[in-house]
């Protein structure tokens, strides 16, 4: 394997912008061209303001602010305000939960123009392209996330704000919520994260006045048809294909569309009061289906009803949730406390800054590749010019290790991370590279019998990923290094080392590699039971027929062909 | 034991419910009256629903018998009041708590409740409410008395019974508290004693109908002095075209099905029809309205009949547009349809009981009568074989999305891409489907009216 790959691949899948960028400038099915962007101050004319920045951290975010202090406050408390109310919905441990902060970087509409010319433009062709979202503005923007955490440029109207005193009621944007459900581990299942968001869509600010609008069902038209006549027709699914673990695949136009409204309406109609203990149950249903294949069993366990009185139930809902509006819960009463906000070093704007111009690479290799030179070369700037000048932060080291690998010096990146311990515990993607590279070396030259890699390359390599699993999230990357080194052991892996194995297995079931593995060195080891469970949500959660095939070929072996 | 009157052309006069033919599935099955005794009353109602709202708790279950039926369980009446509205109307001012309940009866019977022999000895203390609501502009504000009498009427959710409670049923004394429990029926309390979610709902702007009915654990009650409510039943109906002493029987016929089970809600299910106004009545035979929808050739639409409005109507349905909804009106009272068909792809065809036939465009106008025509498309009625038979491949399919459910196959377009269903076996009515295999959908498009 080559170093780094299983690295790359996650950033890859996980460099996500978000819808309205995506689609800026679309319009058509080819590729677009995404905003190649840094956060560093062009050249300004004299008599244009330079932004002052200020820096916080506290709870879970940290927060680099252009904007004034009281607006920066305004929004900090509005997002955890939200944060909170959500949790009224949407229980916290379904949503994402990272060890390090989330980093918002805040920036004044006022001074756009002492942004990157780039990123002005974008910013200027996004309000046409999110116009369907338009009330959830701020977190709809710019979103740059790596398995381990995630930074987000928002751009705050503060003109409006001076004359308004008041901030965004819509902070929490549906793809953000979605980005944060969707990327819990062990995944929850799609119904429950296209309900959940869809619903969440109708929200009515303050919730705890004004609730959730009606559901909006296929099309407004459907809805008022409905409202008139509560027997009129509809398309409606059965409950056993609602309740797949992920979207519909192969299914029209049309069953999809049906499909995602019927999720909604679940969700809805669960949290609506109609079902006693409706939200415990959704919540107790949605975290059994992330662990275990989705039977109608489990269903009747969580709600008391089998497959066909449920979908009865919901159908005669229906005519009803499309006229009426539903009361959010009553959130928690209690002050928010104010971040500690003060002028942000220098330390600190070369980190945070860094570390997004960092991560814009991978957006600009992918679809402007003629400019990544430049942008090497600016978060270069950045990043070794700070080392240069004997800053010494982890987090900091670790960007630039990061930033090393991406640009391919992974000596140079190796030669940092060996070299600095807190750096690469400052963030599991550092200990995972390190991981990564280490495994390349052994895969190069195994030093153990036959082959096999020595206990102290494969303890190297293990160490680095155990330190990284203990921080939030857990990433698929640690599993597939640990799998990898499972494989050139020269010996039966350890019970403590095949409980890695069968976490990951359980933690990411849709990856079908880390099911076969766990479920094998189980059977290996006699432990039947456990590699039936991991094949069972294995074949659950198989998408494509050679996935499911090779699990089907396990299973039909030894004690589970024979004995279950 | 079903009700009485199911299944029977001319039931016979009930004691409790003097004057009145009852118990007709709607649309299975309606009289044709002529002659002088015909009043025009043969009531093919609006669109009537009757709003059900039942919960049960306490760690209530039916236990079943080997059979599947319910295990019978006994139980005694006790009056919980009746709330009298601001205006008189005789059809409940004058009806009796012993005339209640005997209406009741019958329902609960057919849901294996029966009447304890001692009334000391019944499983369950059954406390009956009943009374009207009253219209928005006659609401007055809660007041203190009705705060405090909060604890006393039927809580609005099954929970563990108050000290309120337990105090009102240490001695039996809801009849004293009947009045409080009805100054309490006002604004989202009053809609949720109704088992409504909220006063907002359209069907709370008119004066109700209601009948409440708790289910207390009787021997718990005289053993420890404790009342556990172990379920509870909410039904209501518009009083407008309603009469209360002429429409309590068909609504606890259709609430029945609830009783000691969870609706999950509100249900609104649709009230039998088949209701004549008193007079002498002579029968002089019947006809069947069909009770089923109908395919078109080309699988793009869907005909039923429904009576909206008093008036019987035939829906076109488009399928792939289920919000473009036509209908068509049907003559009335007589002569009444007695098949339904579609002549083409474009048009329906109703078949009268007279000697005529109707035909009706995708957007329900009239555009012919004539004589009876053979229907392009012979649409199989419930219960038998569709013509030619399906496949057990779709069969297959069709059961496989009702797991717990018997599926009929009432028939197909020509193409055999969408498949008329018919779905019984649930709580409620049976409910039409069109399965459409090319998109492995299925579409809901009504259900039948008759109650069982």
């Amino acid at each position: 394997m080559r170093p780094g790959a299983i690295w790359l691949s996650v950033a890859a899948l996980a460099a996500v912008v978000t819808t309205p960028l995506g689609a800026a400038g679309g319009g058509g099915d080819h590729v677009v061209v995404l905003p190649p962007f840094l956060v560093e101050e062009q050249e300004v004319t004299p008599w244009l303001n330079r932004p002052v920045w200020s820096h916080g951290e506290e709870g879970g975010i940290e927060v680099l602010s252009a904007c004034a202090d009281d607006e920066t406050q305004l929004f900090i408390e509005g997002l955890r305000t939200q944060r909170i109310e959500l949790s009224q919905i949407i229980p916290d441990e379904f949503l994402l939960q990272t060890t390090l902060p989330t980093t918002l970087i805040l920036f004044p509409q006022s001074l756009k123009g002492t942004m990157d010319e780039e990123l002005t433009r974008e910013w200027d062709r996004m309000p046409a392209a999110s116009a369907a979202h338009d009330r959830f503005r701020p977190l709809d923007d710019l979103r740059l996330t790596d398995p381990d955490s995630s930074y987000l440029f928002v751009i705050l109207d503060d003109a409006k704000w001076k004359v308004t005193k008041r901030g965004s009621e819509f902070i929490f944007s549906p793809s953000y919520l979605r980005f944060l459900i969707e990327s819990r581990t062990p995944a929850l299942p799609g119904w429950f994260s296209v309900g959940v968001t869809h619903f969440y869509e109708s929200i009515l600010l303050p919730w705890d006045r004004n609730g959730f609008e009606p559901d909006p069902w296929l099309s407004r038209e459907s809805a008022e048809t409905l409202h008139e006549d509560a027997a009129a027709p509809r398309p409606f699914l059965p409950m056993r294909e609602l309740f797949i673990p992920a979207h519909p695949v192969g299914k029209s136009e049309q069953y999809q569309r049906v499909w995602e409204a019927q999720a909604e309406l679940f969700v809805r109609w669960a949290l609506s009061g109609k079902v006693p203990d409706g939200r415990d149950r959704l919540r107790r249903f949605a975290a059994a289906a992330a662990t275990q294949p989705t039977t109608e069993e489990l269903f009747k366990a969580c709600f008391g009803l089998d497959y066909d009185d449920a979908r009865d139930a919901l159908s005669d809902y229906l005519p009803q949730a499309v006229w009426e509006p539903l009361k959010g819960p009553r959130p928690p009463a209690g002050d928010i406390p104010q971040m500690e906000l003060r002028g942000a070093t220098p330390e600190e704007l070369h980190r945070i800054k860094g570390e997004w111009g960092r991560r814009v690479l991978a957006i600009v290799r992918e679809y402007n590749p003629d400019a990544m030179p430049i942008y090497v070369s600016q978060s270069r700037r950045i990043l070794q010019g700070a080392f240069d000048h004997g800053e010494r932060d982890p987090r900091l080291l670790a960007s630039l290790a990061l930033f090393r690998i991406d640009t391919g010096d992974t000596p140079g990146a190796r030669e940092l991370l060996e070299a600095n311990p807190a750096a690469r515990g400052s963030r599991p993607l550092a200990e995972l590279e390190l991981a990564s590279l280490r495994l390349a070396d052994a895969l190069d030259a195994p030093a153990g019998p036959g082959n096999s890699f020595s206990e102290a390359q494969a303890a190297g390599i293990l160490d680095c990923v155990r330190d990284s699993l203990r921080q939030k999230p857990p990433v698929e990357g640690a599993y597939v290094i640990a799998g990898r080194v499972m494989k050139h052991l020269g010996r039966e892996p350890t019970d403590g080392e095949r409980a890695v194995m069968n976490e990951g297995a359980r933690l990411f079931p849709q990856n079908t590699d880390l099911v076969f593995q766990g479920a094998a060195w189980d059977l290996r080891a006699g432990a039947v039971a456990e590699a039936r469970r991991l094949i069972e949500m294995g074949l659950w959660r198989a998408t494509n027929p050679s996935a499911r095939l090779k699990l089907l070929d396990l299973e039909a072996v030894g004690p589970l062909g024979t004995g279950w | 034991m079903p009700p009485k009157g199911f299944g029977v052309e001319v039931p016979a006069p009930d004691p409790c419910n003097r004057g009145r033919l009852r118990g007709f599935p709607r649309m299975a099955r309606l009289l044709y009256l002529c002659g002088a005794a015909w009043l025009g009353c043969l009531t093919l109602r609006a669109e009537e629903f009757e709003a059900v709202a039942s919960t049960v708790g306490g760690g209530y279950a039916r236990a079943k018998l080997p059979d599947g039926s319910f295990r019978p369980e006994t139980y005694t009446f006790k009056e919980g009041g009746y709330l009298s509205g601001e205006l008189a109307d005789d059809t409940i001012d004058k009806i009796t708590f012993k005339e209640v309940a005997q209406t009741l009866a019958e329902p609960l019977a057919s849901q294996a409740y029966f009447p304890a022999s001692d009334p000391g000895s019944g499983k369950l203390l059954i406390v009956v409410y009943w009374g009207t609501t009253r219209a928005p502009t006659e609401k007055a504000s809660s007041t203190i008395i009705a705060q405090m009498t909060e604890q006393l009427g039927p809580p609005a959710r099954m929970t563990d019974s108050s000290k309120g409670s337990a105090e009102l049923m240490s001695k039996y004394g809801f009849q004293g508290k009947a009045a409080n429990f009805g100054a309490r029926m006002v604004d989202e309390e009053d809609a949720r004693l109704l088992g409504y979610p909220s006063a907002l709902d359209p069907d709370l702007r008119h004066y109700r109908y209601f009948v409440v009915l708790l289910a207390y654990d009787l021997q718990q009650l005289v053993r420890d002095k404790k009342p556990t409510l172990l379920w509870q039943t909410r039904f209501s109906i518009d009083e407008h075209r309603n009469q209360f002493d002429r429409e309590l029987h068909l609504m606890a016929v259709v609430a029945s099905r609830y009783f000691g089970r969870d609706s999950l809600g509100l249900r609104r299910d649709p009230v039998p029809e088949g209701r004549v106004e008193v007079g002498e009545v002579r029968s002089l035979g019947t006809v069947e309205v069909p009770d089923y929808p109908v395919l078109a050739p080309d699988g793009s639409h869907v005909a039923y009949f429904r009576t909206i409005k008093s008036e019987l109507e035939l829906a076109i349905v488009d399928i792939d547009r289920p919000d473009r909804l036509a209908f068509g009106r049907v003559p009335h009272p007589a002569p009444l349809p007695t098949q339904l068909s579609w002549a083409d792809s474009s048009h329906v065809q109703v078949t009268l009981s007279s000697t005529e036939s109707l035909r009706y465009d995708l957007a329900g106008r009239r555009s012919g009568t004539g004589p009876r025509e053979a229907a392009a498309t012979a649409q199989i009625p419930p219960g038998r074989p569709a013509n030619p038979p399906p496949g057990a491949e779709v069969q297959a399919l069709a059961d496989s999305k009702f797991p717990h459910r018997k599926v009929a196959l009432l028939g197909s377009d020509d193409a055999r891409h969408r498949f008329l269903l018919v779905v019984s076996g649930g709580a409620g009515p049976s409910r039409f489907f069109v399965l459409d295999r090319q998109n492995d959908l299925l579409y809901e498009v009504g259900r039948s009216e008759n109650p069982r």
